[in-house]
């Protein structure tokens, strides 16, 4: 499953519709994609079926390019590029002024994303809008909007790092994922780097990353397609042309044993969280992964969260494949209930993994897995939002104008042997990453590898 | 070796691992690379704008009464159809509150053609799975599927309305379940503030003190022999309205719903009168402590707003717009932008077609409360103080339109929607009434409606925060410091 969001550390429902379903569509038309002479990718899709329209600017640049000791580079670069630009007034202003819903922006390991839904008469000036702070951020960015941004992203970072319950636990887990050579080693922000982090090493990030050679345009929604052809090249074109930077590509060195982490924090329960490096989006395996994730907590009878719910031993769980450009994750979490430990949970959820093993998934539990799965992927397609987010995320695994088609036949592949290959390949424990959190008065993370019966 | 000095040691080595900083390259000058374009100095202007169509309403009543409403939705390939019935919401019992719940969330486990688990999976072989919603005014069962499979969904979602099990086992499961998830939401602190700073407003009787779940002593008297009861008595035609959007013809969809629901045949049953809203809420509303012993804290205030049938809903609408309701609203300025204490200060109007509220949080570090609460009281102040702005206003309204037509963007939306109409028993003319409202809206009205609902004695104000830490500042800054009530949940 793809989108992991930066320091949020879940992910979005996933993929799109079908693209034939589309075409079917009178109001629907398909997507066209091309390039302008500075690099500019640009996506159109034309739909006319509500009047709304989705800009999505994709920036191929993540926290996975940030340098060593510069965690939350990125992070800080997303949130400044809502400040004032040369032509454009403060980016919170302007969408306010145009009513524009649904704006945000994500920065996540791969890619970095700005998006809002307009009504069609603003279009013109939201691409005028997203052309000048790609262009012309830097001459209006001074220490106070640095200093402004910094203690919101730190104050950010507080906040989502609750999804770990102790954030440095997370930051214990996921840092040893992959071996310390991997792109991905420093997933988590530090305080102390984005304390340091400086005006120029902002404006340096942004010139080196943020330029029409490495960004996609993504337009879907109630327009005209010629029009919006000519609004792109008149805001868009006149950007100066920079070659694509080049990233960092993956070194991988899994585990040969299993990590334990102990946390305390002042918790109710306990919590356990079991991490696995898995196989890169749209690699082999990774719709597997998905629907083996399904499998184990996707629904009321599911294996893990049935057989939890039977001994009434967790209040919550879940299981989830979050899927990125150079690696994924697999990751399961559950919380106890009273008088039940974090050990408990684990063994109860590792006999469900061996089950995986033992009794696969047959051919029936994987016709209804693939069921719910496929419309999902369609039905995150409704939305002119949805559907420019799943358009983005396909511009980076191929040159088509859309992948869906494609995205879909990785999930009608699978078969009952593929998934108890996935399972057997990327579901050991030597690999895996195991934290948990026990009742404490502080907050602290200890290594407990050195007790595999959990004495702690 | 103690347990702090070892965390304190991993957690030193995590970081030393981390900490070689190499200088990055200075930036480049000039810091623009592209050359001034004089266009770029005029902004474009806005393009004409078409007139919305809302979709195409029709209505009829099934063979046995139930009220049917449709919309079509060609294209997309996908139809959404909900059951609702509008005397066995948690308000509408207010003493059964738990059994209403329990009764809704019942209908998803099984059915007598399809017992335990053998009804989820049929829904499963088509992707999807019932939802089931319990609120104040209604319950809804839902289920969103391909247009193919528009008529096994619509069975499936009969059986479970008109057929349910209601079993012994999963009775008792859910029992287990709600008390296991209550235990979770108590330590909660946006749950438990929000809750609390809501019933703060209202007094007994009121369909917002009523606890959706029931409370836990409602729940732990409740028996199966309850369910089964409330079910024969409130679920018959007579209560029943259906709801369907979506890719697929008027003439099918009557067939389907016949075919589903038409054979369904209860003997009605006299219902105690419906709710009747109780007396006006205690003033002033006091403010309230909950200890939480942590370095962040989270505030909430909350003021009663206009229902969504009151003539000044849109008023309110764009109130909560401008105070709290975006990412450049007032309070987001104040609160984040200016001051960098927050990161996502957000307000939220809610409610029902009896009453509404408005309710707004923020998370922030302990050290913050006192500023915090200043900045929020101040916002309101000066929104009573003084009008608004044309441009905010303007801009306020602009995103309501656009939020509204996004509710029509999906198959759910669109059934959503619908199910909007028959709970508050409105014509389709209303979508179009509510756009006219919004366009009427002034920058007075605006501030006729912060002075009417945000009042400063009838504001509630929930801290979930360390009490060592705050309760000084809190009693220093309430005006009613007898009322502060101080609460270890």
């Amino acid at each position: 499953m793809r989108r992991w969001f930066w320091g949020l550390w879940l992910v979005a429902a996933s993929s799109s519709a079908s693209t034939a379903a589309l075409a079917q569509s009178p109001a629907r038309v398909a997507p066209e994609r091309y390039r302008l002479e500075n690099g500019l990718d640009v996506i159109l899709e034309e739909r006319h079926d509500s009047p709304r329209v989705a800009v999505l600017l994709r920036y191929h640049v993540g926290a996975r390019d940030q340098v060593e000791g510069y965690t939350g580079l990125a992070h800080l670069t997303e949130h400044l590029m809502f400040s004032w630009s040369r032509h454009a007034p403060r980016s919170m202003d302007f969408l306010a002024s145009i009513g524009a819903v649904e704006s945000n922006a994500v920065t996540t390991l791969d890619a970095t994303e700005y998006f809002e839904v307009v009504h069609p008469a603003m279009l013109e000036r939201t691409l005028a809008f997203e052309s000048d702070r790609m262009g012309f951020l830097l001459d209006h960015l001074g220490a106070a909007q640095l200093e402004r941004e910094r203690r919101v992203v730190l104050r950010e970072r507080v906040e989502r790092a609750a999804a770990w319950v102790v954030p440095e636990l997370g930051r214990a887990m996921l840092h040893e994922l992959y071996g310390p050579s991997h792109a991905y080693r420093s997933m988590i922000e530090r305080a102390e780097d984005i304390q340091a982090i400086s005006l120029d090493n902002v404006r340096w990030f942004h010139q080196r990353w943020y330029v029409p050679s490495n960004a996609t345009l993504v337009v879907v929604g109630d327009f005209d397609r010629a029009l919006a052809r000519r609004w792109t090249q008149r805001y868009f074109g006149g950007l100066a042309r920079v070659a694509r930077p080049t990233r960092e590509s993956a070194q991988w060195e899994l585990r040969s044993s299993e990590r334990r982490v102990v946390a305390f924090a002042p918790v109710l329960y306990d919590h356990v969280v079991m991490v696995y490096p898995t196989p890169p989006l749209y690699a082999q395996d990774d719709a597997e992964l998905d629907l083996i994730a399904s499998a184990l907590t996707g629904h009321d009878d599911a294996r893990i969260t049935a057989a939890l719910g039977e001994r009434r031993l967790a209040s919550a769980v879940s299981a989830r494949q979050t899927s990125m450009q150079l690696a994924s994750y697999f990751t399961i979490r559950a919380v106890a209930n009273r008088q039940v430990t974090a050990d408990q949970l684990r063994v109860a959820c590792d006999e469900q993994i061996e089950r995986l093993r033992t009794a696969p998934i047959d051919q029936r539990e994987l016709d209804e897995l693939r069921a719910v799965w496929l419309l999902g992927m369609r039905r995150s397609n409704e939305t002119v939002l949805g559907r420019a987010s799943n358009l983005s995320d396909y511009s980076a695994w191929s040159d088509a104008a859309d992948s869906f088609d494609r995205d879909v036949q990785r999930y009608v592949a699978v078969t009952p042997a593929s998934l108890r290959r996935a399972a057997v390949r990327w579901l050991r424990s030597e690999r895996r990453v195991v934290g948990r959190v026990r009742q404490g008065l502080t907050t602290g993370v200890l290594d407990d590898s050195a007790q595999p019966g959990g004495a702690l | 070796m103690t347990v702090s000095l070892r965390a304190a040691l991993l957690l030193a080595a995590a970081q030393c691992a981390c900490a070689a900083r190499t200088a990055l390259p200075e930036p480049m000058v000039p810091l623009s690379r592209t050359s001034e374009e004089a266009f770029r100095a005029r902004r474009p202007r806005a393009r004409p704008r078409a007139a919305w169509s809302p979709p195409v309403l029709e209505r009829w009543q099934s063979s046995n009464g139930i009220r049917v409403l449709f919309a079509q939705r060609p294209g997309s390939g996908m139809v959404s159809i909900g059951y609702l019935n509008l005397r066995a919401a948690y308000a509408d019992a207010p003493a059964e509150a738990g059994t209403a719940s329990l009764t809704a969330s019942l209908l998803a486990r099984g059915t007598r053609a399809h017992p335990g688990d053998s009804h989820t999976r049929a829904l499963r072989q088509l992707g999807v799975s019932l939802r089931t919603d319990c609120n104040s005014d209604s319950v809804q069962v839902t289920v969103s599927v391909e247009s193919r499979d528009l008529q096994r969904a619509t069975d499936l979602l009969a059986e479970a309305v008109t057929e349910p099990t209601l079993g012994e086992r999963d009775f008792s499961l859910l029992l287990s379940e709600q008390s296991d998830e209550r235990q979770l939401l108590v330590v909660s602190p946006s749950t438990l503030g929000v809750i609390s700073a809501v019933r703060m407003l209202y007094s007994e009787q009121h369909p917002f003190l009523v606890s959706p779940t029931g409370t836990l002593a409602q729940i732990n008297a409740r028996t199966r022999a309850d369910v089964l009861r409330f079910h024969r008595e409130r679920y018959t035609p007579e209560h029943s309205a259906i709801v369907v959007a979506g890719d697929v013809a008027r003439a099918s969809v009557e067939q389907v719903i016949e075919r589903a629901f038409g054979r369904w045949s209860v003997a009605p049953t006299a219902l105690p009168a419906a709710f009747v809203p109780g007396p006006p809420p205690r003033m002033p509303v006091p403010w309230r402590l909950y200890d939480h012993s942590s370095d962040n804290a989270m505030l909430f205030v909350a003021w009663r707003f206009p229902s969504l049938l009151a003539a000044d809903f849109a008023d309110g609408l764009v109130l909560d717009n401008i105070f709290g309701g975006t990412l450049s609203s007032r309070m987001a300025r104040a609160l984040r932008d200016a001051t960098g204490i927050a990161y996502s200060p957000a307000s939220e109007r809610r409610g029902d077609g009896r009453d509404g509220y408005l309710v707004a949080g923020v998370s922030m570090d302990v050290t913050n409360v006192r500023p915090a609460i200043e900045l929020m009281i101040r916002e309101a102040d000066r929104l009573r103080a003084r009008r608004p702005s044309a441009a905010e206003v303007r801009a306020a309204q602009e995103y309501l339109r656009n939020e509204l037509f996004s509710r029509f963007e999906t198959v759910d939306g669109v059934r959503d929607a619908l199910a909007g109409l028959v709970v508050f028993n409105l014509g389709p003319e209303s979508w179009q009434r509510h756009l006219a409202l919004l366009d009427a809206v002034t920058p007075n009205s605006v501030n006729v409606a912060a002075q009417r609902y945000m009042q400063r004695e009838a504001m509630s104000l929930v801290l979930v925060a360390d009490q060592r830490r705050v309760g000084r500042t809190l009693l220093e800054l309430s005006p009613y410091g007898a009322l502060l009530e101080e609460v270890t949940p």
